[in-house]
């Protein structure tokens, strides 16, 4: 039944941000009433590839034919009313609205008789009947702060079936269901698709892209790797299409004294993670891999202070020590440089100097807390000297940097407290390649130092290039743990994404 | 060629250092603006009048500096100041009363109604705009109940002294003020409780991150509110002899508007004492100088607006300019 005639065809995409080459002459091809895999690692470019396609970006090279004409679209509204749709990995809805009135959003007008006038009845038996057609059990007027995250997003994708798209894009639509809902949502997608609609399906969970998926589309580095039709194709080799990385790119780890257990932390358990044991030694690199959402940083915001942890201990130095808040950590010899920069690190009201000092500021006070305004600017100069930070002042503002050199300027405010242990979450991600050795030649001397460092990276290089031992996280679990020498990006990947059974 | 360009950057240099200085410089015009109508305007005893009459509302628009530098709002100043005002007035009254009790009642008032709001806003974790809009009502009521709605006069000398008294040549109360000024300055620069507060007020998240215990730090900024609002609570039932249950209504945004006249964001995380006391001086010598122009005290309020509207435009354009030289 299906149609071979292709919808949409992309061809030679390129896309940079500051610098930074995001994609690189990417194509996709994407036929009628076909359900199309697009995968690759965290940061291949699937995301940044279908946000130009739906205008959110403007690509800087390349072009977008659908239906057969040259398309740039605006936005996603533009977008979405010429017959493409998303549903996002977050949910997009009114809190405090009902089911009906979220479906159709901005499109009152269909239920509007010539006054202004919405005649609500009119549109929850639209959605009555939109809802049974999909089958899902939802009341119209059901308010969506009292709905599972499930529902939700049950609720997501039937307001983008409602657009009666041509192309609905799914990003990782099934990381919030339950199997059941799976099952339906598989339903759902097999009717669209022998009604016409092409389908993207952004996924990491393999098994799913083999049960529902038609062609697969592989991403690596901002790159288009290879477009394959599923059957031609096993879970292993699509494994190391997803990898295929020459080892060339890695970064030298400089060779470091590794010492007596500094951070031991057993059997911690938390809100999304559960049974997390490992010691990390002075001196040692601790990498941690796995898929954004695995319970890394969560793992690390409770060691640290930042969420309760609900059972387990961390033992620093053979005493066991109970941290309560990220002060508690620092008193005790513990930093963080956190994942998210904007959010949780750079304070961009704040000169550089003043965010460099922040952290250990405490400890350059007389008994009356006066600071010590010269050594701190002594301080400070030092380590803006000693870590290269390209600065005019040290009284700019922090958000007049790079992205590069105010990640810079973070690991020096927490290398002013003298910690013992340092944990790094993402330390490289979005900063440009240059700043990024700098940044890895940096961790490398703190290792040699003594430091026990933890390294959580999701690019596979770096975690492997860096590490002296390499932990892998799924759904809250520790699940693997090796060597540097054992270390191979098959076997990473395959653990990160649970398929282990033939390794 | 070099010449030309050399000449273009001392030019914006120029333009760079007026920017910079905005509030003086619009504090300058305004001045001599009134000066070339009406010359009395100029004399030293009206700047000490004009001074006089901000002093209140100075310590007041101080201590905001440090709420909204810190990213906090506390909207229950105004009526703190009348229920302390009252408290002080009636305790005065007592015969024998020594003059350090109804201080320190004062004082201990302040801290009170600070640590109240901070502990609420904290434990709850709710935003302090919708705790002090309460709290503000619950002190004016107890205000209202205490006075019965009525000033309270014929209050002990001590605290009128301190109201329309002179020492070395300036009223006691502009000492105050500027005491009160120059202690706020080095609190917040200085001292690691200030760099934390501001801090704060930047990024929350990220000062907490960094090891600030942003629950102490925020209670402390609200005692320290509280002591503000105790020290113009003094200053005003001083200079009017009398102590007024509604004396501080209102105040609150006279003072958050002189804050922001003088360079401190809403949203935290830069503190300028100085552009505020500047804030503060230009809305005095506005409502001076139109007092001076026969100006209807209801236009009066119309050009204070005008004039917060045109210092927070004028704010977000320097941004822009700063913005787009950088990028050059």
């Amino acid at each position: 039944m299906k149609e071979t005639e292709t919808i949409l065809s992309v061809h030679g995409i390129d896309k940079s941000f500051q610098g930074v080459h995001a994609l690189r002459n990417v194509e996709f091809q994407l036929k009628r009433g076909e359900v199309h895999a697009l995968i690759g690692e965290n940061g291949a470019g699937k995301s940044t590839l279908m946000k130009i396609l739906l205008g959110m970006h403007q690509a800087d090279n390349g072009e977008i034919i659908y239906k057969g004409k040259t398309v740039k679209f605006k936005n996603p509204n533009h977008a979405l009313s010429n017959g493409i749709s998303m549903i996002h990995q977050e949910i997009s809805l009114v809190p405090t609205l009902s089911v009906s009135e979220n479906i159709w959003l901005g499109r009152e007008k269909k239920f509007c008789d010539a006054s202004i006038y919405i005649r609500s009845k009119k549109r929850d038996a639209a959605t009555r009947e939109l809802l049974q057609e999909l089958g899902i059990d939802l009341k119209p007027g059901s308010i969506i702060s009292v709905l599972s995250i499930a529902h939700m997003q049950l609720v997501e994708i039937a307001r983008a079936v409602s657009y009666n798209s041509d192309i609905i894009i799914m990003d990782e639509p099934t990381s919030a269901l339950t199997d059941k809902e799976v099952e339906l949502l598989y339903t759902i997608i097999r009717n669209l698709s022998k009604k016409g609609v092409a389908i993207v399906f952004i996924s990491h969970k393999l098994e799913e892209i083999f049960e529902i998926c038609d062609t697969i589309t592989v991403m690596r580095d901002g790159q288009y790797i290879c477009r394959k039709a599923s059957s031609e194709i096993t879970q292993d080799e699509l494994i190391k299409l997803i990898v295929g990385r020459e080892l060339s790119e890695m970064f030298p780890k400089l060779p470091a004294k590794i010492g007596e257990p500094v951070l031991e932390v057993r059997d911690l358990c938390g809100e999304q993670f559960e049974n997390v044991s490992f010691t990390v030694h002075s001196g040692e690199i601790l990498g941690f891999s796995g898929l954004m959402g695995a319970g890394r940083t969560e793992v690390m915001r409770a060691i640290f202070g930042i969420d309760p942890i609900q059972a387990g201990e961390v033992h620093l130095n053979g005493k066991q020590i109970k941290v309560r808040s990220p002060k508690g950590a620092i008193d005790h010899g513990l930093a963080m440089v956190t994942e998210d920069r904007l959010r949780l690190g750079s304070i961009y009201a704040l000169s550089v100097e003043k965010n460099i000092s922040l952290a250990y500021l405490r400890r350059i006070t007389n008994k009356f807390t006066i600071v010590n305004r010269k050594k701190e600017d002594k301080d400070c100069l030092d380590m803006i000297e000693q870590m290269e930070i390209k600065v005019a002042s040290a009284e700019q503002k922090i958000n007049s940097l790079s992205g590069g050199n105010q990640q810079k300027a973070i690991i020096s405010r927490w290398l002013l407290t003298k910690p013992k242990v340092l944990i790094l979450d993402e330390p490289t991600r979005g900063i440009d390649v240059g700043s990024k050795s700098e940044i890895h030649r940096t961790i490398s001397k703190l290792a040699q130092q003594g430091i026990a460092i933890i390294l959580i990276s999701s690019e596979l290089p770096e975690v492997m290039g860096m590490s002296d031992r390499i932990m892998v996280m799924r759904e809250g679990k520790l699940v693997c743990e090796c060597s540097r020498e054992e270390a191979t990006q098959e076997k990473l990947i395959a653990h990160s994404f649970g398929n282990v059974e033939d390794k | 060629m070099e010449y030309g360009k050399a000449r273009q950057g001392k030019n914006a240099n120029a333009l760079e250092f007026i920017i910079k200085n905005r509030v003086t410089f619009i504090l300058i015009t305004i001045c001599l603006l009134i000066t070339a109508i009406q010359p009395v305007f100029f004399q030293p005893r009206n700047i000490l009048n004009i001074l006089r009459q901000i002093s209140a509302s100075a310590v007041l628009g101080v201590g905001f500096t440090l709420i909204l530098g810190s990213g906090n709002i506390d909207l229950s100043v105004g009526t703190q100041i009348g229920m302390m005002g009252v408290l002080m007035a009636m305790l005065s009254k007592v015969p024998g009363m020594p003059f350090i009790v109804v201080i320190a009642a004062g004082i201990g008032m302040g801290i009170v109604c600070g640590t109240l709001n901070a502990v609420i806003i904290n434990m709850f974790n709710l935003p302090p705009f919708i705790v002090t809009l309460a709290t503000m009502s619950i002190y004016k009521g107890i205000c209202y109940i205490v006075s019965n709605t009525t000033p309270i006069s014929g209050i002990a000398k001590y605290i009128t002294v301190v109201g329309q008294e002179y020492f070395l040549g300036l009223p006691i109360t502009v000492w105050i003020m500027i005491i009160t000024a120059i202690f706020m300055a080095f609190v917040i620069n200085k001292t690691i409780f200030g760099r934390h507060a501001i801090a704060m007020g930047g990024n929350s998240e990220a000062a907490r991150v960094s090891g600030i215990n942003i629950k102490l730090v925020r209670i402390g900024i609200f005692i320290v509110m509280g002591l503000c609002s105790f020290v113009a609570a003094l200053i005003m039932t001083g200079r009017a002899s009398s102590a007024q249950p509604m004396a501080g209504q209102g105040m609150e945004m006279d003072a958050i508007a002189a804050v922001v006249i003088g360079g401190t964001p809403m949203n935290g995380g830069d503190a300028k004492v100085g552009g505020t006391l500047l804030g503060c001086i230009i809305v005095g010598v506005i409502n001076n100088g139109l007092n001076l122009l026969n100006v209807n005290s209801n236009f009066q309020l119309i050009v204070k607006g005008l004039l917060i509207l045109f210092a927070i435009i004028l704010d977000a354009e320097s941004a822009k300019f700063f913005n787009s030289r950088k990028n050059q």
